[in-house]
């Protein structure tokens, strides 16, 4: 077998379409999208952040004679390229995304997955990875085979609506028994009683900076730069967040989006990017109405008062459920503190080894990376 | 080198011991040889015989035996 990767063009859209053809002839789910046409689907996040595609294509030569080539697509995966701030250097770090192949439905094509994975290292050796469902699934497993480094970005929920939370909640009500304890829970109110006990502990607490207000802003302007100039040497690894990068990541039209900036007296002390989505039928939160702080960024100390207040515009804008997904100390501590419980995590983060080795060098934890929903594939299914 | 091309398979696979290892054996035959038992196995060759391999060796390794023989060819001295 004779594989050569190719960067897609329009000249491979009929081979990707075979070979996505192929994929659901033999029932996967998995597909290899092709690039959308902006004039079609106009872009909603990231649309600014430089993605190539790329396909393992099988050359066979036919013999005899009018011999010619047919090419197959028989795998792809796709690079977006980011700046990113790592221990005070700023690089270019790739995500590598979306990696299919024929292998999923054909042990005969076994090797196109490593293959895929080679020519990613070799075209950009700092690579990193987001999300991908979980440690079981197959891209996580494949990567830890390569030698990749694996963790999960903690994740947190608010429980705004306790008895639609409990109605809606699919992970936890798989099964009959726990459907109808559940349902027990939410008529009889005691959700709510347990909800509210929560909130009303946390709030004697007494920890949030309720100094801090709120403007929804259209669009990341030169404050933002401010805010990333003051507070990035206080993380190891992140993404760039000024306001040119955030413009790409968050352009203006993409209008579902609400930018918050955060304010103490007349100071901007950080902003939050969050969405406000009706679900319907999510394989996790059912039908609630769901509330994402997708992205935030401040120094450590102001990251309290951040996620009070998106925390506070998204419960007065009546979502059911507040969600976030954190991997820094500071934010995750800041999400405990505004009465949000951490559950189970199947966000995961990846790196290369030449990434995981500049981590080393730079000794930068898990916990030092600034890593969220805003990062990696980007804010999907929320 | 033979035996260690077996180890590196029954670990890259996780293979049982009383799983019968024989050249001609392809990805069909050998319990977990999909594509993350084929990138275990990339990872596990690398690292035991301190070699490094391209994408068509890569692409090549798609029989017991083409593993041996890439193995010895690539450790020859």
């Amino acid at each position: 077998m004779k594989i050569r990767v190719v960067k897609y063009s329009d000249e491979w859209t009929v081979a990707l379409e075979a070979f996505n053809a192929r994929l659901a002839a033999a029932g996967s789910s998995v597909a290899f999208p092709p690039p959308p046409d902006p004039r079609i689907i106009p872009p909603k996040f990231h649309h600014g952040l430089q993605q190539v595609r790329y396909l393992a294509v099988e050359e066979r030569s036919e013999t005899g004679a009018g011999a010619d080539c047919v090419s197959q697509v028989r795998g792809a995966y796709t690079l977006k390229f980011q700046p990113f701030w790592l221990g005070g250097e700023v690089l270019d770090v790739a995500d590598f995304m979306l990696p299919v192949s024929e292998g999923i439905v054909d042990r005969a094509y076994t090797q196109i997955a490593p293959s895929l994975l080679l020519d990613a290292i070799q075209r950009h050796p700092l690579l990193y990875g987001l999300g991908m469902g979980g440690f079981d699934e197959a891209v996580a497993r494949f990567l830890k085979a390569a030698g990749w480094q694996l963790f999960s970005v903690p994740f947190f929920f608010y429980i705004v609506h306790p008895f639609r939370f409990l109605r809606n909640i699919v992970h936890l009500r798989r099964g009959r028994l726990r459907q109808t304890l559940l349902d027990l829970l939410a008529f009889s109110g005691c959700g709510w009683i347990a909800g509210n006990g929560w909130k009303l502990l946390h709030a004697a607490r007494g920890t949030v900076d309720r100094t801090a207000r709120v403007e929804l802003v259209a669009d990341f302007q030169a404050w933002s730069d401010e805010v990333w100039d003051a507070a990035r040497r206080h993380y190891g690894m992140c993404s760039l967040r000024d306001a040119a990068t955030l413009r790409r990541m968050y352009p203006r039209e993409a209008d579902d989006f609400q930018r918050i900036k955060v304010l103490r007296e007349d100071k901007v002390i950080g902003w939050a990017l969050v969405l406000n989505t009706q679900l319907r039928g999510h394989r996790h939160f059912g039908n609630m109405r769901l509330g994402s702080i997708v992205d935030c960024f401040a120094v450590p100390e102001d990251a309290a008062a951040v996620v009070e207040q998106a925390r506070s515009l998204l419960v007065q804008q009546g979502v059911d459920l507040v969600i976030s997904n954190q991997s820094h100390r500071a934010w995750c501590a800041a999400l405990k503190t505004c009465g949000f419980v951490s559950g189970p995590s199947n966000f995961i983060f990846t790196s290369s080894k030449t990434l995981t080795r500049k981590m080393e060098e730079k000794q930068i934890r898990p916990d030092e990376l600034h890593l969220n929903r805003g990062d990696g594939d980007g804010p999907i299914n929320l | 080198m033979q035996d260690n091309v077996a180890t590196a398979f029954r670990k890259a696979m996780r293979l049982q011991e009383s799983f019968a290892l024989a050249d001609p054996m392809s990805f069909d035959d050998v319990p977990g040889w999909d594509s993350v038992g084929h990138m275990s196995l990339v990872t596990e060759l690398e690292s035991r015989f301190g070699i490094s391999l391209d994408m068509d060796e890569i692409v090549g390794l798609d029989s017991v035996g083409a593993v041996r023989t890439l193995v010895a060819r690539k450790t020859q001295v």
